[in-house]
């Protein structure tokens, strides 16, 4: 007889069962690969799917509906990660089937007991005889210390031992102070807990022994601390701090980095509240108020991510970028997964940098001040005449010390607004006011170049940066002016979309235009459309690179188009409402958003309000907000609302009364709505059948998404995403993150079948891997580009390495985006793909209102 | 005619900006290297308007405007800033002083009289 190799079932098996005997809800994790779920029992994907949260593995939580034993948990059992117990330092685990052969020693057993794997064991061997005998007032014990193993036949004293185990009443304390006998004879004493195993049909199949070893039990200072000692040593050794929480914020386990940095024993941490914790000791003599996004994590149930500052109980403090997640059990909250990182050498390191441009930028103007000073001087003539030559080589001087003033200034420009240390300051600002300004400032330039500045604006205000829409405007209409010909006009006109909340304003030349090719690279970092209009024109290059942040940093979007006759017209288009900042950027800018939904967000609750809208508009959606149904009704009558995310729990009219009403309402009923809820849809299917979608609270965000993609965009029949890649995992894994989205996607792994495809049925997005077995996808771009039907559509270029300016624009068709593989995990490919696929088919059922 | 005193502690720029404002709006300038020097000069000369540069070594621009400021002999002299730093912050900051003005170098020798001038309210 031998220990058995662990299979990966008997290990799972031991696991369900212990989490069953700690009561403990287990994690189940799924790995899609080849197209079939595997259950995983790695103890390692659970740690790296709860600290990392990745996408290629999506953690699918669920209560045992196993046959349970019915011990009840130890006092803070709860508190031992059940993923630590087969691996834990110092908790051996024993199982033996029905006739008492030991069927799996855990490495702590082997190690600690000192049996060499091979050797045959008999379940009661493991234990003292005269320790037997001592406890021997315990029925079982007694007769389970008859050294002999049971026959087949014969179930003799383990039937006794099991119907003890399995007769355990509830309310009585298992645990029992055991000797085990090593192999070489010595006692190891242990505190055990015996209990049944049982088969998926809830027959007694085996038993099985947990024990904790009294040595390293002690060694910690208290209960608490030993708790944690045998945690996972994994988070331990993470250097991020991680807590976890229970649903009312208090801590359940805090790991070794967490204490070091908030300089705290980890045991005085345990049980209390998590906001407490970290914000107690501030001594700043801010309260913490709903804003508190440490707060919101407990309150608001949501994953949430952002930076804040933790504080020590020296009131020292330091700052923080944190990640929260939640745990969720079949739709209960069970806790909270925070994790985080003291980011202050980057804030310090940030400081530098700032610091250096700030000098660098002083130090070059300095030289040039005085270089440009003299030679303004001399080249008016002021202070002497000279000779033609020398005149025209000092013009030459002054136009180029100007172009280097201004490549500084643009430089260290863009370089602000692109690292986030140049925030915008909005207001409300009238829009005529702008173009006017911008218009006035650019008259005399326009005057020289002999052009017309025309504009027509009604009167319309927007929240913006007035300063930076002044630089676009006055960017762009320095560019048309530059490039029209003599006595041509430049036009600015603005368009406000009722629909979409968005203004769009265009400047329009008659000037030479821009090749189709060149009409995205523009607004790259000098790329110019003729190399010499450097020189001869007087740019830096940078003028539309800073435009496009500008706009981007204002949710907008900004494009250059053809003009039917002769020229470019440069397009901007702003949302008129500036939503309150985020401290989130976008993870990936959409550049090409073409167009916005609005979404009514209706909840009692602001601080669900403000996470969802949060959400949205990082989505790309305009967001609107009523704290009551009443309102949310009117709201919906007067506006021009694309969809409603309705609460059911609110005071006054509720959630479904509101329902009901809207659906009732001729002018509302065509509004989809989308139905947040604590209930699920069958415990409401009367509701269930109004509303158009349903979302179970607390959800999360992709749902949320793409829940209300669906319910927007349902009459055009699913989306078809054609996807590129030649390594099948991560197909497989991209195809499983898009499963829940309602798209259809398929598949090509070559150039080849990647055309066949697209020659059967014309997909709505491409996504694209540029090295492929047979080519590359730079093939497949080209023969896109040759069919007039595709070549717009929206690709997202997934590849394994940086792709360079010059690729990029080899690689565009319709919106395009670039995300390299290492850097963006799955399931951002997954976000922005959806949120392309909205935008692309939003502005089709959106007509623009002329002002 | 209008008397103007530069602090700067760049000799260059000392130079350049005094011989624009002469040849150019045809005004009387004094200059002075530094902060110290130049509160003295100011409380001597009585200036119309004092050009001060923001970056100087022992003190700087907004200290030395300070001084000017508690002195009575000087508080009444407008004081423009004249700076190489441009960021948004520091703008601000310099903006709160209580100068009358903030003008940037690079600067154009041509105009920095006529810009002076419309700041302070001179009509040539």
């Amino acid at each position: 007889m031998s220990i058995p190799q662990t299979s990966t079932r008997l290990k799972l098996f031991l696991l369900v069962q212990i989490l069953a005997w700690t009561g403990i809800t287990a994690l189940f994790i799924y790995r899609f690969s080849q197209g079939k779920s595997t259950l995983l029992h790695t103890i390692f994907f659970l740690l790296f799917a709860i600290a990392s949260a990745s996408g290629n593995i999506l953690v699918l939580r669920r209560k045992i509906k196993y046959p349970l034993v019915t011990v009840p948990p130890a006092a803070d059992a709860h508190v031992v990660p059940p993923e630590s117990i087969l691996t834990a330092e110092a908790q051996l685990v024993v199982a033996a089937d029905l006739h008492g052969k030991v069927s799996y020693l855990n490495p702590a057993a082997t190690r600690l007991l000192g049996y060499s794997a091979g050797t045959e064991l008999s379940f009661f061997s493991l234990f003292q005889e005269k320790e037997l005998e001592r406890v021997g007032r315990n029925r079982w014990l007694t007769l389970g210390a008859v050294n002999v193993p049971p026959g087949p036949e014969d179930m003799g004293p383990l039937r006794y031992f099991i119907d003890y185990a399995a007769s355990m009443a509830p309310s009585v304390s298992h645990e029992t102070e055991i000797q085990f006998r090593r192999e070489d004879g010595e006692s190891l004493s242990a505190l055990a807990v015996f209990t049944v195993l049982r088969d998926p049909i809830g027959e007694i199949c085996g038993i099985l022994c947990v024990a904790t070893d009294h040595a390293m039990r002690h060694r910690g200072s208290n209960e608490r601390r030993g708790s944690l000692k045998r945690g996972p040593s994994i988070l331990n050794s993470i250097a991020d701090g991680i807590f976890r929480t229970d649903p009312e914020g208090r801590l359940l386990l805090v790991n070794l980095a967490a204490a070091r940095m908030l300089a705290v024993d980890e045991a005085d941490f345990l049980g209390r509240p998590l906001h407490e914790v970290v914000h107690e000791f501030r001594q700043d003599g801010q309260q913490c108020g709903d804003e508190c996004l440490i707060r919101r994590c407990v309150t608001s149930s949501t994953g949430l991510s952002g930076q804040d500052t933790f504080f020590r109980r020296d009131a020292s403090s330091f700052p923080v970028e944190f990640e929260a997640m939640p745990l969720i059990d079949d739709g209960r909250l069970t806790g909270m997964v925070i994790s985080f990182r003291d980011i202050s050498q980057r804030h310090a390191l940030e400081h530098m940098k700032d610091e250096f441009i700030s000098t660098v930028s002083h130090e070059l103007r300095t030289p040039l001040t005085s270089i440009r000073g003299a030679l303004g001087l001399l080249s008016s003539g002021i202070l002497g005449s000279m000779n033609e030559k020398a005149s025209h080589l000092l013009r030459i001087a002054v136009s180029n010390t100007d172009r280097l003033v201004r490549l500084i200034n643009d430089i260290l420009d863009l370089e602000r607004m692109e690292s986030g240390r140049a925030p915008l300051h909005f207001r409300s600002c009238n829009l005529a006011d702008l173009v006017s300004q911008a218009v006035e400032t650019m008259t005399p330039m326009a005057d020289t170049a002999g052009v017309r500045l025309e504009s027509t604006i009604a009167p319309l205000t927007l929240d913006a940066d007035s300063d930076r829409i002044q630089q676009v405007l006055t960017n762009l209409l320095s560019n048309a002016i530059k490039f029209s010909p003599q006595d041509a006009a430049v036009h600015i006109t603005a368009q406000a979309s009722q629909t979409t909340g968005m203004v769009t304003l265009r400047v329009t030349d008659a000037g030479r235009g821009i090749p189709l090719e060149k009409l995205e690279a523009v607004f790259d970092r000098f790329q110019q459309v003729e190399s010499a209009d450097a020189r001869q024109k007087g740019g830096t290059g940078l003028g539309l690179a800073i435009c496009r942040t500008i706009v981007q940093q204002h949710a907008g979007t900004i494009w250059a188009e053809p003009n039917a006759t002769a020229g470019v017209t440069f397009a901007i288009q702003l949302p008129r409402t500036h939503t309150v900042a985020t401290n989130n950027a976008p993870k990936i800018p959409i550049h090409q958003a073409a167009g916005s939904a609005t979404i009514l967000v209706c909840d009692d609750d602001p601080g669900i309000r403000t996470i969802v809208a949060e959400q949205l508009r990082l989505q790309g959606y305009t967001v609107v907000e009523a704290d009551r149904g009443e309102q949310a009704i009117s709201m919906a009558e007067e506006l021009p609302i694309d969809g409603i995310l309705l609460d059911l729990y609110m005071p006054g009219l509720s959630g479904w009364e509101t329902l009901n009403r809207l659906k009732r309402n001729p002018l509302t009923a065509g509004i989809p709505v989308v139905v947040l809820s604590v209930l699920s849809p069958s415990e409401r299917p009367q509701l269930a059948n109004d509303a158009d979608g349903w979302v179970q609270k607390p959800f999360n965000e992709s749902l949320l998404l793409s829940e209300l993609g669906r319910v927007l965009h349902g009459a055009d029949g699913p989306t078809n995403i054609l996807l590129v890649e030649d390594d099948h995992d991560l197909a497989n894994i991209l195809i499983a993150s898009f499963e829940s989205a309602g798209v259809h996607i398929s598949h090509a792994s070559t150039r080849q079948e990647a055309i066949a495809i697209c020659r059967s049925q014309q997909p709505d997005l491409l996504i694209l891997d540029l090295s492929l077995p047979d080519g590359d996808g730079f093939g497949i771009i080209d023969w896109l580009r040759q069919h007039p039907q595709m070549r717009t559509l929206p690709v997202v270029v997934y590849s394994g390495h940086e792709v360079s300016e010059s690729e990029m624009s080899q690689l565009r068709l319709g919106p395009t985006q670039f995300l390299t593989k290492a850097k963006v995990l799955p399931k951002d490919v997954e976000a922005l793909v959806l949120t392309m696929v909205r935008q692309s088919r939003v502005p089709s059922s959106i007509s623009t209102e002329k002002v | 005619m209008h008397k103007i005193l530069i602090i700067d502690d760049e000799d260059d720029i000392r130079e350049v900006a005094a011989l624009s404002l002469e040849a150019v709006a045809g005004w009387t300038v004094f200059t002075a290297p530094s902060g110290l020097e130049g509160i003295r000069k100011a409380a001597e000369e009585q200036p119309d308007a004092i050009l001060l540069d923001v970056m100087m070594p022992e003190m700087d621009g907004p200290t030395t405007f300070r001084n000017l400021q508690a002195d009575e002999r000087t508080s009444h002299i407008p004081v423009l800033l004249l700076t190489a730093k441009v960021q948004g912050v520091d703008q601000r900051r310099f903006a709160s002083l209580g100068v009358k003005a903030v003008l940037f170098k690079p600067f154009d020798p041509l105009t920095l009289s006529s810009e002076m001038a419309s700041v302070l309210g001179w009509s040539e």
